[in-house]
Order: C-alpha cells, then sequence, then structure tokens
C-alpha cells in the first residue's frame, strides 16, 4: 500500500540509514574515512564517489533530520 | 497513543528516536550528557547505542523502510 505517508516515513528511515554511520567510528575503521580518497589525484573512483555521496548528505541533512524525526514521532505516538 | 500499542509502529519510533537522540548528542553533546540517570538518562543511552552500534542501526533503518513500503 502507497500512500503518501508510508513514502514518507520510508524515505525518511533511508536517509537516516544514511546519516546515522558513524564517520570515526565505523567508516574510519574499513578505510573509508575521510583521508581515504585523498592520495591519488586521478580520477575519482565510485568508491570515493560513494563515500563523498554519503558525507554530503550527512553534512546537510542531519539537522533538518532531527526537526524532521521529532515531527515524525509526535505523529506517530499520537495518530499511530 | 497508538503507536505504543502497535509493534511495527513502536519499532519505528525506537528506531527515530535513537538516530535523533545520536544526532543531538553529536551536535551538543552536553544537552544530552547533562543526566545519565532516571527517566532522561533513556536518551543518554539512546544516543551511546547510535554511535556505537551504528551500521547495525543502519541496516535497521533500511529494512524498517522496506517493510513499511511492502510488508504491513
Amino acid at each position: 500500500m502507497f500512500t503518501l505517508w508510508t513514502l514518507i516515513e520510508s524515505s525518511l528511515l533511508c536517509l537516516n540509514a544514511v546519516c546515522i554511520l558513524h564517520e570515526e567510528r565505523f567508516l574510519a575503521k574499513f578505510g573509508w574515512g575521510r583521508q581515504a580518497g585523498q592520495q591519488d589525484f586521478g580520477a575519482p573512483t565510485a568508491k570515493d564517489q560513494v563515500l563523498n555521496l554519503i558525507r554530503s548528505i550527512r553534512t546537510v541533512a542531519k539537522i533538518p533530520l532531527i526537526f524532521l524525526n521529532i515531527i515524525a514521532i509526535i505523529f506517530k505516538l499520537l495518530l499511530g | 497513543m497508538s503507536a505504543l500499542f502497535n509493534f511495527h509502529s513502536l519499532l519505528s519510533v525506537i528506531l527515530l528516536l535513537i538516530c535523533t537522540c545520536a544526532y543531538l548528542r553529536s551536535l551538543f553533546p552536553s544537552l544530552i550528557d547533562r543526566n545519565k540517570t532516571g527517566f532522561m538518562g533513556t536518551f543518554w543511552k539512546l544516543a551511546r547505542i547510535g554511535e556505537r552500534k551504528s551500521p547495525w542501526v543502519g541496516a535497521a533503518c533500511l529494512i524498517m523502510a522496506f517493510t513499511v513500503l511492502f510488508w504491513s
């Protein structure tokens, strides 16, 4: 059932799944940290681009996601 | 109060709370660290879960988004 509310909720959960990944504790442990793609000066590989996308999403969307999450929590607690 | 009586909604509320507390602690650590026991200590515990177990929480968020769309 594709209602508007389920679409909004699942996209919110997907954004949270990207933003929750911790920079130092998780990504840097596998060599996916900030220093990973900066030694070589060639064209960025696919891994660099994906990591750059994750980092940009985390930078941009963290502060709005706090408010959106609080709104969604209140909405679910009141209306279900 | 219907999210508390529906297990599926309760799970997603807990996931959203973990994510929100982890973001808030990374931005304003003193806000979450002020009290670590009692009722307000729940938020500190949730933030700690979101920091330490971040890949698992992210995977749970993805699974939850999938089930919200295609399963219920």
